[in-house]
């Protein structure tokens, strides 16, 4: 086993320190892993006196309050829309899914053409939006990374420059809700 | 407690209400220290927590059961919880006039009753990208096996070990004035 080798496979252990056999070989005879491996026994210390954070019964009551909320006007919502298709079966619901893509289509079109204060607004409403798309989102990250050469998951909480958040925003397209 | 969660998941996914309220119970505690460990607010991983429980329930007939129903649930947790922090990120870029005040982004040290030590903790596991919390509270604070941890992410074993080096090497560094 190389240092580097060594190394990694130490980390990889913190939070359940065990030493195999090549390993205690290798920090018996090498300086360097022995002073890595205690300063990770260290930090092991350390990182577990970190408190846990517990969730408190009331606040777990009001959680499932809003959850049984939510859970009925779904169901409900469901039941409804249920009760509507088998009435007006499925040309009413060719219909919606027409307009509505004709609408997202539209909406599309708007949102970077409109002024500036139009735009913040329909961030606004985009990002109440539940959408997440892994895909998109991993694209627009990698096709960031290549331009600025940062670490993407770094990007998420570093500052972006306006230029960069200019190449970001180019990137997002209606209907593709970048959150 | 996978074994209940199986037998549970297989009731609710029968359209048990009960069952799904048991889940709930049962997964709520782990679920919260890994959106509460990701965003660092109470508030929010409160709501994240809720929104967590309500997409599992929409979601759950999809639950094929190849994974524990523990890592499915993760990976939701996980996609809400970088949702929101996606969402503080474009938030942070739109005018305050647009806004109003601000969410601040990290409340932990800020908490009472911490010592000084554990809001070096938390600040510093706080202070690592999403990715990165999110590895590192499961393997160091969860136990969970690397390729579980994987499984939750999409991302490839090698992958998630590399960062979770990188995630010990950062904390090492912001904890070492506490040696
Ligand atoms: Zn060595």
């Amino acid at each position: 086993m190389d240092c580097q080798q060594v190394k990694r496979s130490l980390s990889e252990k913190i939070g359940a320190l065990g030493l195999n056999l090549s390993e205690k070989e290798h920090i018996h005879i090498c300086a360097d892993c022995r002073i890595y491996y205690e300063r990770l026994m260290e930090l092991d210390k350390y990182l577990k006196c970190g408190t846990t954070p517990i969730i408190k019964e009331t606040e777990f009551a009001t959680i499932q309050k809003k959850l049984d909320e939510k859970i009925g006007r779904y169901q409900n919502r469901a039941l409804y829309f249920y009760h509507l298709s088998v009435r007006y079966g499925i040309s009413l619901t060719a219909v919606i899914l027409l307009l509505i893509v004709s609408l997202i289509g539209k909406s599309g079109k708007d949102i970077y053409q409109s002024k500036p204060a139009d735009h913040y607004d329909t961030l606004l409403t985009l990002i109440d939006e539940e959408t997440i798309d892994e895909q998109y989102i991993e694209a627009v990250v990698n096709g960031y990374v290549q331009t600025y050469g940062i670490n993407s998951g770094e990007m998420l909480i570093g500052d972006l420059t306006p230029g960069e958040l200019e190449y970001l925003k180019s990137e997002i397209k209606a209907g593709d809700i970048f959150l | 407690m996978e074994q209940d969660n199986y037998e549970l998941v297989a009731k609710a996914q029968r359209g048990d209400r009960s069952s799904f309220d048991d889940l709930v119970r049962i997964n709520k505690d782990k679920m919260f220290a890994l959106v509460y460990r990701m965003t660092g607010n109470r508030d929010v991983a409160l709501d994240l927590l809720q929104e967590t429980f309500f997409t599992a329930f929409k979601e759950l007939k999809r639950f094929r059961g190849d994974a524990h129903f523990s890592s499915w649930l993760y990976r939701i947790a996980f996609n809400r919880a970088v949702n929101h922090l996606r969402r503080q990120k474009l938030l942070s870029f739109i005018p305050i006039s647009k806004m109003g005040k601000l969410e601040p982004s990290y409340d932990m040290p800020d908490n009472p009753g911490l010592g000084e030590l554990n809001s070096a903790i938390e600040k510093a596991v706080g202070s690592l990208p999403p990715k990165q919390k999110m590895i590192f509270t499961l393997r160091f604070y969860e136990q969970l096996p690397f390729k579980e941890i994987s499984m939750i992410s999409g991302k490839s074993e090698s992958a998630i070990k590399t960062n979770y080096q990188k995630a010990i090497e950062k904390l090492r560094k912001q904890l070492q004035d506490f040696r």
